[in-house]
């Protein structure tokens, strides 16, 4: 059980050139926190740091209290499991689970003992004498989480360890980690590019673009109350849907002027006041733009004309591609209130209507958030 | 593959891997059967005539090849230098290009160190051959196997670091993280994951050493007269006043090329895994 402490920690590979910039961190006992960005954001690389498999450049790390700056990973007490499993081909499933135990010159019975409960715990105690090659992307995966589990360290590392496995067994081994994680409630650090494994397993969210921290918060923080427009734009599938406004004051009241269209904004939204006359970006999810047919807004815009690009069918839900002028918007339709053919509306012009209880505005100068619904 | 070529085209086929086959194996076919010939039937049926057939074959060459003392000597002296050398081309050369591979070297790229590793492989033996005569001759070792083995390893070297250093390459290097987080020093991780897994190629890199080192033939005329002669020199001096006796040159090449067949016949599972690791990703 540990805590993890990141201060200040920075990282270039080529001087000058940071690929992590002045992360700032702390990570409580037990906590299951996820690093969640694009490629190349630097989730990683900060994942390597704390597992002593890259030095940093500037700042400290300490897990449970103790600075580990220039630690050797196997003093850290930590277990890492790797993206592409990392798994020692050359030896048997026991042999692979064995391996760190043998290192710490753990003793034999005890060894047996902790391999055959976690290879059990992970229903691979049938393949403890197989070598790799002859298991299952599945099988190998629990292998890698076997190696850090029998270790039973202070802190797990995982690097996308889901993400070589298929859709369907990803998902079920989203759900098996996350009973995992209940279980044996270590502290572990998580990194994926995939946000609903990052919605779903964390207990906290660091959203990473360009080697810095963009917003930390709780998944359902992350999703309504976004920071910024980056994390905004990263979390929720479709994409936020965003247009450009200034603000302007009319008779008394405040609009948000579009390039195709405008907006009376009701007084619920505050701070805004101080941005008349500039520019900002409007955000709607695509739960909160509907055809104003479908629409059950109960704080709803005026509506404005858009014609009908596409009807996509996903399960319970329909998403409808409206273009305004050169906006694309995405709303998001339940089934359930009438399905929409495709080729009976596309190409047709339609009102649609935005709920303005759940508009996200952003300055755009700075990116930053003004207001969250 | 035949059903729809021709007949022109198949017999051109034969033709040309019969003429491959008599072309690489009419040396061995000589070697062998003059090995096995006394002095009135070598030239019998312009010399490949067939044993049983046109003579009656005889093991005498062989008997009294092993039982020479300079040839006993030379073979000693041969195996000690090819394999010491072997052994320490083998484990320098991996723990070279495990460094090259795995580690950034500040002050010079790895990119030039292995270029430099490379320029000495394909640097003609001939321009420093000289100056390590002289080397040799100030340290006292001309005409020992020290200076086989010093000279071999010398030259087999760079081959066995370009050798490691790719394979090392290919190997994913987060199995020896996992091992250093699982708590393994880097020794650790080297000799307990990333060794193993190159066992096989490491085995290729042997046997090319091995064969480099059995072969050479320069170097042993110049440093060595006597005491420390190798096969490859021995032969060379087959020519008597009498002529070139064929059959002795004969058995002596046949005796040379048992030793590195028989070990590649050995190993030879491990030959074709190491030359083609990577080529698949498992």
């Amino acid at each position: 059980m540990a805590t993890i402490t990141l201060k200040n920690v920075t990282k270039c590979y080529t001087k000058g050139v940071p690929v992590v910039k002045d992360f700032n961190l702390d990570i409580a006992d037990r906590e299951f926190v996820v690093f969640l960005g694009p490629s190349g954001c630097g989730k990683t690389t900060v994942l390597r740091m704390i597992a002593g498999l890259e030095d940093l450049t500037e700042g400290q790390i300490h897990i449970d209290g103790a600075l580990v700056n220039e630690m050797a990973p196997r003093d850290r007490d930590v277990a890492m499991v790797f993206q592409n499993y990392a798994i020692y081909p050359h030896l048997t499933v026991y042999g692979n689970l064995a391996f760190g135990l043998k290192a710490r010159k753990v003793p034999k019975v005890e060894m047996d003992q902790r391999v055959q409960s976690a290879a059990k715990m992970l229903g691979i105690d049938r393949y403890l004498d197989r070598k790799p090659r002859y298991l299952s992307g599945g099988e190998r995966q629990r292998v890698a989480l076997g190696r850090a589990i029998v270790r039973e360290p202070k802190v797990f590392l995982m690097d996308e360890p889901l993400s070589n496995l298929d859709a369907k067994l990803r998902v079920h081994m989203r759900f098996e980690l996350s009973q995992l994680r209940r279980k044996l409630g270590i502290t572990t650090v998580y990194v994926t590019h995939d946000q609903i494994e990052a919605l779903t397993l964390g207990d906290r969210l660091v959203l990473m673009n360009a080697g810095e921290i963009q917003q930390v918060a709780d998944p359902d923080t992350i999703y309504n109350r976004p920071a910024n427009i980056f994390v905004a734009s990263f979390v929720g599938s479709p994409s936020m849907n965003f247009f450009d406004a200034e603000v302007v004051r009319q008779n008394g009241a405040l609009g948000l002027a579009g390039e195709a269209f405008g907006l009376r904004v009701t007084p619920n939204i505050r701070g805004l006041d101080a941005f008349v006359g500039k520019h900002v970006i409007c955000g709607f999810r695509p739960e909160a733009v509907a055809l104003v047919d479908y629409a059950a807004f109960k704080n709803r815009t005026e509506p404005i004309e858009g014609r009908i690009d596409d009807v996509e069918p996903v399960g319970e839900n329909q998403l409808i591609y409206v273009s305004c002028g050169n906006i694309l918007f995405v709303a998001r339709k339940e089934v359930a209130s009438g399905v929409l053919a495709r080729h009976g509306v596309v190409g047709k012009t339609v009102p649609i209507t935005f709920d303005m209880d759940q508009i996200h505005l952003f300055d755009k100068a700075t990116e930053q958030a003004i207001h969250n619904p | 593959m035949f059903r729809k070529t021709s007949l022109a085209a198949r017999t051109l086929f034969i033709v040309i891997l019969v003429t491959a086959t008599v072309w690489t194996a009419f040396p061995f076919y000589w070697g062998i059967i003059t090995s096995l010939k006394d002095r009135e039937n070598v030239n019998l049926w312009f010399s490949v005539g067939l044993p049983f057939v046109h003579y009656t074959p005889t093991l005498e060459n062989w008997i009294g090849e092993l039982m020479l003392p300079e040839m006993q000597h030379a073979l000693l002296n041969s195996i000690t230098a090819a394999f010491v050398s072997t052994v320490f081309c083998v484990i320098i050369g991996s723990l070279a290009g495990y460094a090259l591979a795995r580690f950034r070297f500040e002050r010079i790229p790895n990119k030039d160190i292995t270029i430099w590793f490379f320029s000495l492989r394909v640097l003609p033996p001939v321009a420093v051959a000289i100056p390590f005569f002289i080397m040799m001759k100030t340290l006292g070792l001309l005409d020992t196997r020290t200076a086989l083995v010093l000279s071999y390893t010398t030259f087999n070297l760079p081959f066995a670091v370009i050798i490691m250093r790719s394979l090392f390459l290919e190997l994913p290097p987060e199995m020896e993280e996992a091992a250093l987080v699982d708590g393994y020093t880097r020794f650790g991780a080297f000799f307990r994951v990333a060794l193993p897994l190159s066992a096989p190629a490491l085995v290729s890199t042997a046997l090319i050493c091995l064969a480099a080192a059995w072969n050479e033939f320069l170097f042993a005329l110049l440093l060595v007269s006597k005491n420390a002669m190798t096969i490859p020199v021995l032969i060379s001096g087959g020519e008597h006043s009498r002529g070139v006796e064929f059959w002795m040159v004969a058995t002596r090449g046949m005796l040379a090329i048992l030793p590195p067949a028989l070990m590649a016949l050995l190993v030879q599972r491990f030959i074709v895994r190491g030359l083609t690791f990577g080529a698949v990703k498992g």
